[in-house]
């Protein structure tokens, strides 16, 4: 069937943009400026010729950098991506513990960007230039430009300290919770199986405002899109014919207007995905939220470049991959996609 | 019919009845607006006209001239803001479609009256199989069960003459060539075995050959009555009974296809024929060029229409518009002059 | 990704798949009037008002960017009164003051003498390699272009922030950098739209040599080709502007941009943070990057709609940009509405 053959030829095609970033970030992190080597081994080993040149032998940063773009492979390939100067330990431990957190963060942001903009768009097309319409469109409008990291302050600001219904920038749960026990490492997922539904909602209060705030522009640009996709989609001739055919209501809104009108959404909301994980760096930043993007902060401050290195290429991989899995998730929504134009 | 005086209303055609027979199509005074920014546009000015069982009646007009907001306002498919269908009758086979609810509208729609489009690329759904597509309102008119309907969808694409049905019925409209698409939409749009089908320019799009195999198509359903709209007299000429001339959102002439091509009497109809041989657009062999513009349809002036352009006009022209009146056996046109010739002869 | 787009593209206006169209898959003129959007109706707002409200927003910060020490009596770094500190919005601080007593007013309005420059010289460089680059591949065509695009390719799927983070905090926090590491992340979308562009022209230069009868080639690609492949990177460079103030604004927050005491508006922002029951201190910055920022595109999608009003809903309809373009050169007016 076409649809198989397109993913599998669409996957093999991020094969080598995988591999591109990872060349690309590797040079990067080999060539900006700085010591890192002092900094990973601290200020005794850093001035240590017998611990340097022990590290530089296993890492291979006396050789060619090509020869150490190959060590590195080896190692990322059995999960080792090195150690952090900043917290010491592997860069791979890091990221385990963080991202859990920052893809609960950003599935958060999605289903609130997702839900929100799918609503007010379709909203905004059916009373289209009335009122409602006019209401979106600004909410869209203010959302494409507005500041995510001052966002979340005004948030705060607003429940937190004024009106106190939501808790302030103390990370993923109230000081009175124990994180859930580790199954996914997404604590709401993790509280609901195993029964813990005050953690649950407590973890629930913590999500809310960070993902309402990284996901504020998707929410803008889903609205924006889905409005005009909708718009386009009930004047299309095709419609026409539908009712000249005399379908039935539910026939012209399931078949005919819905799926028209969802399938570029439902390719923004996954493309999506990659724009949030970098958004976290910024929202992650304003509610201490112990996810990647504070670690790529702290790291990239502290030049720990491993640790960047790493972050970068999880991101970039994801990224990609969900590129990749979005183009395929179109194809099967529509064959002109899937069977060529 | 001729004895009948003339009434002061396009309404004048949906009493006569070609041969006598009961029409099975009938739009009576049919008014449309378009509200634009530039003001409200007038589109559609008390259009009258009625098909009979088995006949084919070609409109024929400039761009424009309210051709599609005629036909798609008396099926209620023009979205209504920003168009508004301000009055007039539909009569599908003795029922008016605009007194009927929704719903009502529905179980009519796809089965005693369908219609086929000029692109056949964007009138159809592109993510649904022609199959589907055929099937969608047979299904509901006929209670079909799925199977039943995908076999009458083959037997339908078959019958129009698409190579391969049994392929094609789940291919996707952009796997089919324009020719094809074409037969399939005329196939959909059978498929509900229909009384009348309304036809707004669907062999523009397509070559000359292909175009002349769709014609042969449709000439060969007999019992179909069928309103063709086209821009292109020569296929006119080959299909139709009769043939109404429409000018800036007004029905100007109208009369048995024999009449109009050898015996005009309106100036427009006239220029029109005047210009095919000469001035005939190299591309698409419309008709264009007669000197001048159609009026704005946002302010019409109270006269005839066509004043700024007409060769033979006069001053009485301009005082109010004049109504359709037969000038020769079912024969009408909207033209003083014409009138008093008719009169006189 | 290069032969295979992202569909995306295909409803961004801006991309070069769009530009150069379908082709002429949809013979004819297919759609009535009737189902034309129109021009309001495509998401962009209310053209002309939202332009002269762009343009009116950018010009004001202009004048105040360049004007605001002769109208006001504090200076933002120096003048500072730890008597008067965290004083709110009122009397002679019409924005409150901040932790050191300096007047907020003045830090946010010698803001924009940081930001708009920074945005147009990131914007400049990023314009300037991109569209280099992409000519360059445009032209060359073959393995150039192939490994051009693969790298512009991955350098796109890049998390932008976290790549222009990296590449700040190595080079050290200050505005210089904060350009750099925008530029090096924000290139490769001109590159693609100049290797689009160079190849729509490319495709229609025959086309265009057969009917320029009388007008020399040079002359017919400098007047009527050039302009019109140029409008589509007018437009993503000013809608990039704002981006660009709101990505550096997010670098400084994060500490890796402008370092205090600037004062620029997302390092207020970031000294907000810890006061936040201060409430005009970040709140005044904020909205100053919000205005820039929704200012910026407001004029972007006013030109965009204004360059190519039908870009969107009559795609396809006469075989994309360029033959609408050779079309409206050689046959006028009248040959652009035949089409
Ligand atoms: N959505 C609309 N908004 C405003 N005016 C419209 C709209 N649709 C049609 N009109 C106007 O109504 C008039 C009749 O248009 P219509 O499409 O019926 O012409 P036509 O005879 O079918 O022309 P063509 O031969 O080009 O198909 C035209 O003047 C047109 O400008
Ligand atoms: S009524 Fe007068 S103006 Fe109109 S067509 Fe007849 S002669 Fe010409
Ligand atoms: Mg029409």
């Amino acid at each position: 069937m076409g649809l198989v053959r397109f993913a599998a030829r669409r996957l093999l095609l991020a094969l080598p943009t995988l591999l591109g970033l990872l060349v690309v970030a590797f040079v990067l992190a080999n060539y900006l400026p700085g010591d890192p080597l002092a900094r990973l081994l601290g200020d005794v080993g850093g001035s240590d010729p017998v611990a340097r040149a022990a590290y530089e032998k296993e890492w291979g940063l006396d050789a060619p950098i090509y020869e150490r773009f190959w060590v590195y492979l080896q190692h990322l390939v059995t999960g080792d991506m090195g150690q952090s100067t900043l917290t010491r330990r592997g860069v791979a431990d890091d990221l385990l513990e963080f991202f859990p957190a920052t893809v609960e963060l950003a599935l958060a942001a999605i289903v609130v960007a997702g839900v929100l903009g799918l609503v007010l768009g379709s909203v905004a097309a059916f009373y289209h230039n009335k009122w409602p319409d006019l209401v979106v469109r600004t909410i869209a409008l203010v959302a494409s430009g507005v500041p995510v990291f001052w966002l979340g302050i005004i948030g705060l600001q607003v429940f937190y300290l004024r009106f106190d219904v939501l808790p302030g920038p103390e990370g993923r749960l109230g000081r009175d919770f124990e994180p859930p026990t580790h199954i996914t490492g997404l604590y709401t997922f993790d509280a609901l199986v195993t029964g813990d539904f005050g953690t649950m909602w407590d973890a629930m209060r913590h999500l809310l405002l960070p993902a309402f705030v990284l996901g504020s522009f998707f929410l803008g640009l889903l609205a924006r899109m889905t409005r005009a996709s909708m718009l386009e989609v009930l004047r299309a001739p095709h419609l026409v014919t539908a009712r000249s055919k005399g379908v039935s209501a539910r026939t012209l809104l399931q078949y005919h207007i819905l799926p028209n009108a969802l399938i570029p959404t439902v390719t923004v909301l996954g493309l999506a995905i990659g724009g949030l994980l970098a958004g976290a760096v910024l929202t992650e930043t304003v509610f201490s939220w112990p996810g990647i993007g504070r670690y790529a902060v702290d790291a990239a401050k502290a030049l720990d470049y491993q640790a960047i290195l790493g972050v970068t290429v999880l991101i970039g991989a994801v990224y990609v991959i969900t590129n990749a899995v979005v183009d395929i998730v179109y194809a099967a929504l529509d064959p002109r996609i899937r069977l060529g134009e | 019919m001729s004895t009948t005086p003339p009434l002061t209303t396009g309404a004048e055609p949906a009493t006569q009845t070609p041969l006598g027979v009961k029409p099975i199509f009938e739009v009576d005074d049919l008014q449309v607006e378009f509200r634009t920014s530039a003001g409200v546009a007038k589109a559609v000015n008390h259009v009258g006209f009625s098909v009979a069982p088995g006949e084919c009646l070609a409109i024929v007009g400039e761009s424009g001239s309210g051709k599609t907001a005629t036909l798609l306002a008396a099926l209620r498919l023009l979205p209504t803001p920003p168009s508004r269908t301000t009055g007039g009758r539909v009569l599908v086979d003795g029922v008016d479609l605009f007194s009927l609810s929704r719903k009502e509208l529905r179980d009519v729609l796809g089965r005693d009256i369908s219609m086929v489009f000029q692109d056949s690329l964007s009138a159809f759904n592109p993510i649904l199989t022609i199959g589907r597509q055929i099937s969608e309102g047979v299904r509901r008119h006929r209670g079909l069960s799925k199977k039943a309907a995908r076999a009458l969808s083959i037997e339908m694409l078959e019958r129009v003459g698409v190579p391969d049905p049994q392929q094609r019925v789940d291919q996707y409209p952009h796997q089919l060539s324009g020719g094809m698409r074409q037969r399939a939409m005329i196939a959909m749009a059978l498929a509900g075995e229909p009384k009348v089908l309304i036809a707004d320019e669907p062999t523009t799009a397509l070559d000359v050959t292909v175009q002349a195999q769709i014609l042969e198509l449709v000439r060969s359903f007999q019992d179909l009555s069928i309103v063709w709209v086209s821009h292109d007299l020569g296929v006119v000429a080959g299909l139709a009974d009769r043939v109404a001339v429409m000018y800036a959102g007004s029905i100007i002439e109208q009369g048995p296809v024999r009449d109009i091509f050898h015996d005009a009497r309106h100036p427009y109809t006239r220029a029109l024929l005047g210009s095919v041989p000469r001035l005939r657009d190299p591309e698409r062999g419309d008709l264009v060029s007669i000197p001048g513009l159609p009026p704005s349809l946002v302010d019409l002036p109270p006269g005839c229409p066509f004043y700024a352009r007409c060769g033979v006009r006069e001053d009485r022209c301009l005082s109010r518009m004049p109504e359709l009146v037969d000038v020769a056996p079912r024969h009408q046109a909207a033209c003083f002059v014409a009138a008093d010739e008719a009169r006189t002869a | 990704m290069t032969d295979m787009e992202r569909p995306g593209d295909a409803t961004d206006p801006t991309s070069p798949v769009a530009l150069a169209g379908p082709g002429e898959t949809m013979s004819g003129a297919p759609v009535t009037p009737t189902f034309a959007l129109s021009k309001a109706d495509r998401g962009g707002g209310g053209g002309r008002l939202a332009f002269n409200i762009g343009v009116t927003l950018v010009l004001l910060w202009v004048v105040i960017a360049i004007t605001i020490p002769w109208w006001t009596p504090f200076d933002p770094v120096t003048d500072q009164d730890l008597q008067g500190r965290l004083a709110g919005p009122g009397g002679e601080h019409w924005f409150g003051t901040d932790n050191l007593g300096r007047d907020v007013f003045a830090r946010v309005m010698y803001g924009a003498r940081l930001s708009l420059p920074i945005a147009l010289v990131t914007v400049a460089v990023s314009v300037a390699i991109g569209c280099l680059i992409g000519a360059v591949a445009g032209f060359l065509g073959g393995i150039a272009d192939e490994v051009i695009m693969r790298i512009s390719d991955i350098v796109l799927s890049f998390p932008a922030i976290v790549l222009a983070l990296a590449i700040a905090a190595a080079l050290g926090p200050s505005t210089t950098n904060v350009v750099i590491s925008i530029a090096a992340v924000t290139w490769p979308e001109y590159t693609r739209l100049m290797r689009g562009q160079v190849l729509s022209i490319r495709n229609n230069l025959h086309v265009l040599a057969a009917q320029s009868i009388g007008c020399s080639r040079a002359r017919v690609f400098r007047v009527h080709v050039l302009p019109f492949g140029l409008q589509p990177i007018l437009v993503k460079a000013t809608v990039d502007l704002g981006m660009v103030i709101l990505l550096a604004a997010g670098l400084s927050f994060i500490g890796v941009g402008a370092v205090p005491p600037t004062p620029e508006w997302g390092a207020m922002v970031s000294e907000a943070q810890s006061r936040i029951d201060s409430w005009w201190l970040g709140l005044f910055p904020g909205l100053a990057i919000l205005s820039m920022v929704l200012a910026f595109n407001f004029i972007g999608d006013a030109m965009r709609d204004r360059f190519d009003p039908q870009m969107r809903t009559q795609r396809g309809k006469g075989g994309g940009a360029m033959s609408r373009i050779l079309r409206r050169t050689f046959l006028g007016r009248a040959g652009e509405r035949a089409a």
